[in-house]
């Protein structure tokens, strides 16, 4: 599971309009479809030792593919027990994590150890900026951009 | 001359007149202490033949051998009376009996169906037939697979050991009947692992198959049960159990904890049970009647 958060608070923050995918996931399918966020489960692929996911923006002014982001994980397949009701299942032991940094500043593992239970273990660290107090409450476009309700917007 | 007579009478007089009036002020004795001789003494006199009173705030006990103890409940000080009590109430001798017994509780539910366990069997000293010191010995195995069969748990024969004490309340009844509570510990070393294991991960669209390599693991765990025993024929005798577990220890392990721990049950379960049927061996033939005959003579 990984949580979104903004750099500059520290602070978690839902991202809006954003997709995400895996990258040569079969049909192209998306774990999220233009939609809001605060957190996403990222599904390691059982049969290799890398997943790569991808990040789309389709707010306005980032919504060209040159400012997707893509995050690569590379790990050791452990297998392991979970519980009767789980059943076995691979442990994911990150060794090494990349991104690319468009709008993201930055990526922090909190435990090296994957499992597909619902645990924060990733934190993505987007930048954000604070709006100004609006004089014009009539400016509605800029409200449908906001990232999250503390007028918090990615650059 | 006449007056200096007179004058020399007057104060006489005045010197006697003061001393009678000091007489008056000061008492001879404190009135406050002194008791009417109607009054009841603090300490009643016991006339012979008469059994004494005991103040409210002395309770009378007894203590683990049966004799009887007072004890002052406003300062807390006990008194072992060893003059008066005649005999202790337990009816049976110290080392009572022995039972051995063999624990079928897994082995009936294998038959129900139930795809890991073996049984084990224990043996009691009966002491007083009020407290009995238990040691019980088994064996267990797992080779468990789900519903939807998406893996095997297999874990190999080992062996459990169990070390407790039963609190019999009919300690003073026949020893044909028993309720108690007892207390366990138990330990274990095994084996386990997890073989056919199958991983569907729907968003890839992939599915694997996967072994979890076996692994050790050395668990200890506490039982606090309550059971009851009938004698059914001669010295035999069936006993049930409802146990309540907690795990204690068992380490950390790379590949996962193990999921059933013999002599425990499996993990996550509060409650297993125990039937058993036993032989008890008497070391003293005591007839309860006799003996309170005894007691009371």
């Amino acid at each position: 599971m990984a949580g979104f958060y903004s750099y500059t608070t520290l602070s978690p923050i839902s991202v809006n309009k954003i997709s995400l995918g895996g990258v040569d996931a079969p049909d192209d399918s998306l774990i999220i479809n233009n939609a809001s966020a605060s957190e996403v489960y990222l599904p390691f692929r059982a049969e290799h030792d890398e997943t790569q996911f991808y990040i789309h923006y389709h707010s306005r002014g980032i919504d060209d593919s040159a400012f997707n982001d893509t995050l690569t994980f590379r790990y050791n397949r452990l297998p392991y027990f979970a519980s009767e009701e789980c059943g076995a299942m691979y442990k994911y032991e990150v060794k090494e994590f990349s991104s690319t940094y468009h709008l993201i500043d930055s990526i922090a593992l909190l435990d090296v150890n994957i499992t597909n239970t619902d645990r924060e273990t990733i934190r993505i660290f987007f930048r954000t900026y604070t709006e100004p107090p609006e004089e014009d409450t009539d400016d509605s476009e800029n409200t449908d951009d906001s990232v999250d309700s503390a007028n918090r917007n990615m650059l | 001359m006449s007056s200096i007579r007179h004058i020399l009478i007057l104060v006489c007089a005045m010197f006697a007149v003061t001393t009678m009036a000091q007489r008056r002020i000061t008492p001879v004795a404190n009135p406050e202490n002194k008791r009417p001789e109607t009054e009841t003494p603090v300490v009643k006199e016991v006339k012979p033949g008469e059994t004494p009173v005991r103040p409210a705030s002395v309770i009378e006990t007894h203590d683990m051998e049966g004799r009887v103890v007072l004890v002052d409940t406003i300062s807390g000080v006990e008194y072992h009376d060893t003059i008066t009590v005649k005999a202790p109430p337990t009816v049976y001798p110290r080392f009572a009996a022995v039972s051995v017994g063999v624990n079928a509780w897994d082995a009936l539910a294998r038959l129900a169906g139930q795809q890991y366990g073996v049984g084990g069997v224990w043996a009691e000293l009966s002491i007083h037939n009020w407290f009995k010191p238990i040691v019980e010995f088994g064996l267990g195995m797992a080779d468990y697979m789900p519903k939807d069969e998406s893996y095997r748990y297999k874990s190999g024969m080992a062996p459990y050991f169990k070390i407790g004490l039963n609190y019999n309340f009919l300690y003073n009844s026949t020893p044909d009947y028993s309720v108690y509570l007892g207390l366990r510990y138990g330990i274990s070393s095994f084996s386990y692992r997890i073989e056919d294991v199958t991983a569907v991960n729907g968003y890839w669209d992939e599915s694997t198959t996967l072994s979890v390599p076996s692994q050790h693991a050395t668990a200890g765990y506490f039982e606090f049960l309550f059971g009851l025993r009938v004698q059914i024929w001669r010295n035999i005798s069936l006993g049930w159990e409802l146990r309540v577990h907690k795990l204690l220890h068992q380490g950390t392990h790379l590949y996962g904890d193990p999921w059933y721990i013999p002599g425990f049950g499996t993990d996550g379960s509060l409650f297993s049970g125990a039937f058993s049927v036993s032989y008890t061996l008497p070391f003293q033939r005591t007839s309860k009647k006799s003996t309170i005959s005894e007691m009371e003579n």
